[in-house]
């Protein structure tokens, strides 16, 4: 589902205008951006955690080219689904 | 820093940006996430513009061993949900690390390794020419010693007069040769070398062909540096030489030349005295004959001076500096209004700045927008620097709207 969609059903149960839906989703990942860029977890219950993480350098092997590569150290934000949304997810038979 | 936030700070932060109270904010945030898990959970799957992509991912069965039974189990093919960063979201979080990137490692062995051996080689290379010194002063003291013998025999052979004589040079060749042995190997080289050209005066050659060969070697290889000198600096000297030469020449030309025009241009100028008596002859002449057309000329003088003046009023006309308004209607945006007054659409940030809209898409048809004059932001649709300016500028507002 595409953002503008989102924004649409959110409208719909919110019960705002258009403009002012737009305005606060974006309000809401401006901060969720923030605090993430500030190390800070963010836990949303029913939905999960948004962390930052850490990685630390390390050397890769290039084999077409035989050089090897030092990748610099990195933060990456990793999100880990809550439970129900897992187990809602397992529920679901692929549709093939 | 490594704080756990949940939704209530969220939604404070979310409160204080909007203006709206915390329990509306509150709200707000959690109906934004109830959805989204919602749409999730469905299998979905959802981009949230400035966060990322969630995916449902499909994991195909496969076979495990039970820990605590140690059975081999099967487990299921499930989706399981996948999150990618949004760029943005990316570039921010791996904001203090963004300076760094990928580079080659070079192996560092190789190169100790390599060190080693040519600092091995120049040890090796110094041992070995300390050696041949070595070898040298020893043969040559040797040889010094067997003229000097030679020289002796000669002695007893020769007359008494002539025996003082060799008896002196024999002891001067002995005192060399006592002073070689006491002074250093440098300097030994040199006196040797001086004992040799006195040795070899006395006609007792044949001995010093090594040395000689060395010798000759020596003196081809510095006769090799003097010559480069020498022709390095004949050739700087023929080349200040031309150069100056040159100048001399251009400069001698240039001043015959414009003495020549001179004199040229002081001849032509009596000519046009002259010619322009009989040009004013002619038009006297042509305006006798020609009236009709010389009040045309004048005619087409006077239009094309109305044209300036005109042309100057146009000019003053566009220059004053109030401001134009610009009424949005359905299909004008901003980038339209800047490409009709700009001539690119990237400077559509400017008319943002000097409006202040908060969000672009906020705009709504009759809104009246302030295009700023051209000059006031450098704005050039022919200069690529302005417009990399426009473009930076566009990327910061974009990532504000955000």
């Amino acid at each position: 589902m595409e953002y503008k969609e989102f924004l649409e059903l959110l409208q719909k149960r919110v019960g705002k205008d258009k403009r002012s839906t737009e305005r606060l989703s974006s309000c809401v990942v401006k901060t969720l951006k923030e605090q993430c860029a500030d190390m800070n977890t963010v836990s949303v219950k029913g939905f999960g955690n948004f962390e930052p993480k850490k990685k630390l350098e390390r050397e890769i092997f290039n084999p077409a080219t035989g050089s090897k590569m030092l990748v610099p150290p990195k933060i990456v934000l990793t999100f880990k689904p809550s439970t129900s949304i897992k187990n809602q997810l397992k529920g679901i038979k692929p549709n093939e | 820093m490594n704080n756990k936030l949940t939704i209530l700070d969220i939604a404070e932060s979310v409160a204080d940006k909007a203006g709206l109270t915390k329990k509306e904010a509150e709200q707000f945030v959690k109906e934004f996430f109830f959805l989204a898990s919602e749409v999730i959970s469905k299998g979905e799957s959802l981009t949230i513009k400035g966060v990322g992509t969630f995916s449902p991912v499909w994991v195909d069965a496969r076979t495990s061993v039970d820990v605590n039974t140690k059975e081999s189990i099967e487990i299921p093919g499930h989706y399981k949900l996948s999150f990618t960063p949004d760029k943005s979201m990316r570039d921010a979080v791996n904001a203090p690390f963004a300076a760094f990137t990928t580079e080659v490692v070079t192996v560092n062995n190789d190169d100790l390794q390599e060190d080693n051996s040519q600092l091995a080689n120049v040890e090796t290379n110094e041992q070995s020419e300390d050696n041949a010194l070595a070898q040298n002063e020893n043969v040559v003291i040797v040889d010094i010693a067997e003229q000097s013998q030679d020289i002796d025999q000669v002695n007893e052979d020769a007359q008494e007069d002539s025996d003082e004589e060799n008896k002196e040079q024999s002891e001067s060749v002995a005192e060399q040769i006592e002073e070689t042995i006491e002074d250093d190997c440098e300097k030994t080289e040199s006196e040797n070398n001086i004992s040799l050209t006195e040795v070899e005066t006395e006609d007792t050659t044949q001995v010093f062909d090594e040395k000689k060969i060395e010798k000759e070697y020596r003196k081809h290889t510095r006769n090799g540096y003097i010559s480069g000198f020498l022709t390095a600096l004949v050739l700087f000297v023929v080349f200040i030489f031309i150069w100056k030469f040159f100048i001399d020449n251009e400069k001698g030309l240039s001043l015959s030349f414009s003495s020549f025009n001179l004199t040229s241009l002081i001849e032509q100028n009596s000519d046009i005295d002259t010619e322009s008596d009989n040009i004013s002859k002619n038009n006297a002449d042509i305006s006798v004959v020609n009236p009709i057309d010389s009040i045309e000329v004048v005619k087409v003088e006077e239009t094309i001076k109305t044209e300036v003046v005109d042309s100057v009023n146009v000019v003053e006309n566009v220059t004053p500096k109030e401001p134009i308004v610009e009424t949005i209607t359905r299909g004008k945006f901003l980038t339209t209004i800047a490409n009709k007054y700009y001539g690119d659409k990237v400077f559509w940030v400017y008319i943002y700045r000097e409006n202040k809209i908060w969000n672009p898409k906020d705009l709504q048809p009759g809104d009246k927008v302030v295009v700023p004059d051209a000059s006031k932001y450098d704005i050039d649709a022919s200069n690529p620097e302005s417009i990399k300016k426009a473009k930076a500028l566009e990327q910061q507002i974009l990532y504000e709207i955000e």
